[in-house]
């Protein structure tokens, strides 16, 4: 594993698909080309860990270039959900796919290990692995099987520790468990105490070199901190761009633990918009007056799957010139 | 016991929809703001046809007061905002607990209403169409407000009072068009960190009852519970109706709040849970609907969804309101 920098740069997780393989992949699955998907994902992979290498992304991700959606991915590949054919509206003019929790899974929670694996052979810098949490699984689909939100969400951490474990064997050595529901029910402490519980299971037993990270975006962190410490994650990598002064305001007043780092989102990863660098520096020097820079990564709020690829591409570019830009100031 | 519904609805079936395609086309062509979404005709020409087919959804499923059908261009609060000129709209916010997001507004001083919402003209066309009553909806002021990134002069009384006479002046726009009902959702003031704020919606609310006296304002209050705010609420002069949620959690302790109520306004009973793709038989209808009107009586009950379906797949969502209507009106010949 290499060496990370001062203010190491991480990418989140989704990157814009190439306009075919986003096309087909919405047709179930029983009617897509299988192996022209294969080849087409792996294509895409392949182009994303390039791209980031060359711009000097850190730790770099596959960009989920084979997940039609983070939910639905897990869920139906496990086989404990069907997919209903009308998506639901999320936002703007996107619509999610949203999977029907109907049975136990019944296939091999080993999803990722093949994907890792590919990208491992492409990829000469860090890799992180991404794998939504538990609590969002069940939070963001229909449960039609489970009796009840906690008892589905610790069946579904079972799931997720199942392929964790997988992937830790095969050589992962950074983890982000994704949670952003985690923010979505800030006024039902048991929820949280769910998530935290569901969380605390996949990680049960992980060797000290792996390190987790987790991810929220689009919410009231500042309603959810500092209980969010409870969660199992060496780092949080939190949608900051626009960061709320409530959340800065209790971090003045309950500042983040040296332990702990702090995933600092810089981009927005919905506005088309890039910013410049100029921008993107402010943001960084505003972080370092709330986290030490030995604490600090620096990363977009979410992935970018949803801005066109040049934009997506402009925005990790300027990421990386802004942090280089810092890292100089404190070197 | 009347049927109504609580909002929009969900549009796409396996993913298509002509007006997915349209926004879409418009995106690609036309750097998308409030004001851009307006000015094009192709668009609003598919947003006219959506509403056409969203009013004959409703009324084969048997409700008796419709939502007029639109679908904004992204959502709501990004559409609204064309009704203020230069206003910011920022990136999109996840709203409650729901895995939807929504543009929020940047308010850095009183905003000035220079032109309509586009809901009152889509509540003029809606009408055109039939003759069914209609009742519109917006998302209160309070909710923008709550949602804003408000900053200097945009975050004082006096811009709040003005927000609050942007949606009276729609209100009562809506009036002049026939409206006769009119939703105003405000479920934020239920999250705890917000309860505080009720006399913001209030002040809202009582302004913009005023302004459109022959319709009845139903504040729709979703995914939380009333408790303590129950009075309060009733007692807003001009308050038409309060919809409040009687599925999953918030079923036992919003029945409960039931027992302070009084006076003559309407309660739109959320009974269909909008969030749960499982359709609730008749008879588990009948059970809540007998709950709430052993407090309520059943001539001022609607039954309605939790909220809008639009959380929903759409075959999932008419199939709620199809049963929704069937047990209602069943309800009402067993005369309860």
């Amino acid at each position: 594993m290499s060496q990370l920098p001062l203010l190491p740069i991480s990418s989140i997780g989704s990157l814009p698909k190439p306009p075919d393989l986003f096309q087909a992949e919405m047709a179930p699955l029983e009617q897509q080309d299988r192996a022209w998907m294969r080849q087409a994902q792996e294509a895409a992979v392949a182009d994303w860990i390039d791209i980031q290498e060359s711009l000097g992304i850190d730790v770099l991700v596959d960009g989920e270039q084979y997940r039609r959606s983070m939910t639905t991915y897990f869920l139906e590949g496990w086989g404990c959900a069907d997919i209903d054919p009308d998506a639901v509206w999320v936002l703007d003019n996107m619509y999610g796919q949203r999977a029907v929790i109907k049975r136990e899974a019944t296939e091999p929670r080993a999803l990722l290990t093949d994907w890792y694996e590919f990208a491992a052979s492409r990829a000469t810098s860090d890799l992180k692995v991404t794998v939504t949490g538990p609590y969002t699984l069940r939070d963001w689909v229909f449960d039609l099987h489970y009796p009840d939100r906690r008892s589905a969400v610790l069946a579904l951490a079972e799931c997720v520790r199942e392929e964790v474990q997988a992937l830790v064997a095969a050589g992962v050595r950074h983890l982000q468990i994704d949670e952003p529901a985690f923010v979505t029910r800030y006024d039902q402490p048991a929820e949280l105490d769910v998530a935290i519980e569901g969380m605390r299971r996949v990680c049960a037993g992980l060797p000290e070199h792996v390190t987790v990270y987790t991810h929220m975006c689009y919410g009231a962190f500042h309603e959810v901190y500092p209980k969010m410490l409870e969660l199992p994650a060496h780092v949080f990598c939190l949608e900051l761009a626009h960061v709320a002064p409530e959340m800065l305001d209790i971090l003045r007043r309950r500042p983040f633990p040296a332990d702990r780092g702090m995933g600092y989102g810089v981009v927005d990863a919905q506005d088309p918009r890039v910013e410049s660098v100029e921008e993107i520096e402010a943001r960084i020097r505003l972080a370092l007056e709330y986290f030490a820079p030995e604490q600090l990564w620096i990363n977009p709020d979410c992935g970018l799957q949803v801005v066109p690829r040049d934009a997506a591409v402009a925005k990790l570019q300027n990421l990386v010139a802004a942090t280089q830009r810092v890292r100089r100031s404190l070197a | 016991m009347l049927v109504t519904t609580s909002g929009r609805f969900p549009i796409v079936s396996n993913g298509q929809h002509p007006l997915r395609a349209a926004v879409e086309d418009w995106r690609a062509r036309v750097t998308p703001t409030p004001e851009a979404a307006w000015q094009d005709t192709q668009l609003r020409a598919v947003q006219a046809e959506t509403q056409a087919e969203l009013l004959a959804a409703q009324a084969e499923a048997g409700a008796d007061i419709l939502d007029p059908g639109y679908v904004p261009v992204y959502d709501e609060w990004f559409q609204m905002a064309r009704a203020v000129p230069d206003l910011e709209v920022a990136a999109p916010l996840r709203y409650l607990d729901t895995n939807t997001y929504y543009h929020h507004w940047v308010l850095d001083r009183a905003p000035v209403r220079k032109g309509e919402s586009p809901i009152v003209s889509a509540y003029r066309h809606a009408a055109s169409l039939t003759d069914v009553p209609l009742k519109p909806t917006l998302f209160g002021p309070y909710t923008i407000w709550a949602y804003a990134d408000r900053q200097g002069a945009g975050d004082t009384p006096a811009a709040y009072a003005a927000l609050v006479d942007m949606w009276a002046a729609d209100a009562a726009a809506l009036a002049a068009a026939g409206a006769r009902y009119i939703q105003i959702d405000e479920s934020v003031v239920l999250r705890p960190k917000h309860r505080a704020d009720f006399p913001l919606v209030a002040q809202a609310i009582e302004r913009m009852a005023s302004a459109a006296p022959e319709a009845t304002l139903i504040v729709h209050l979703a995914c939380g519970a009333i408790g303590d705010l129950l009075q309060p609420f009733l007692n807003i002069p001009g308050l038409g109706g309060l919809g409040l949620d009687f599925t999953d959690a918030y079923r036992d302790p919003n029945l409960a709040a039931l027992a302070g109520w009084h006076g003559d306004a309407i309660l739109q009973a959320g009974v269909a849970d909008s969030r749960h793709i499982r359709v609730e038989s008749e008879a588990e209808l009948h059970e809540t609907l007998n709950a709430i009107t052993a407090i309520v009586p059943a001539e001022r009950c609607w039954a309605a969804p939790s909220t809008a379906l639009l959380h929903l797949p759409r075959h999932a969502a008419f199939a709620k309101l199809t049963t929704l209507a069937r047990a209602a009106h069943t309800f009402n010949g067993k005369g309860a």
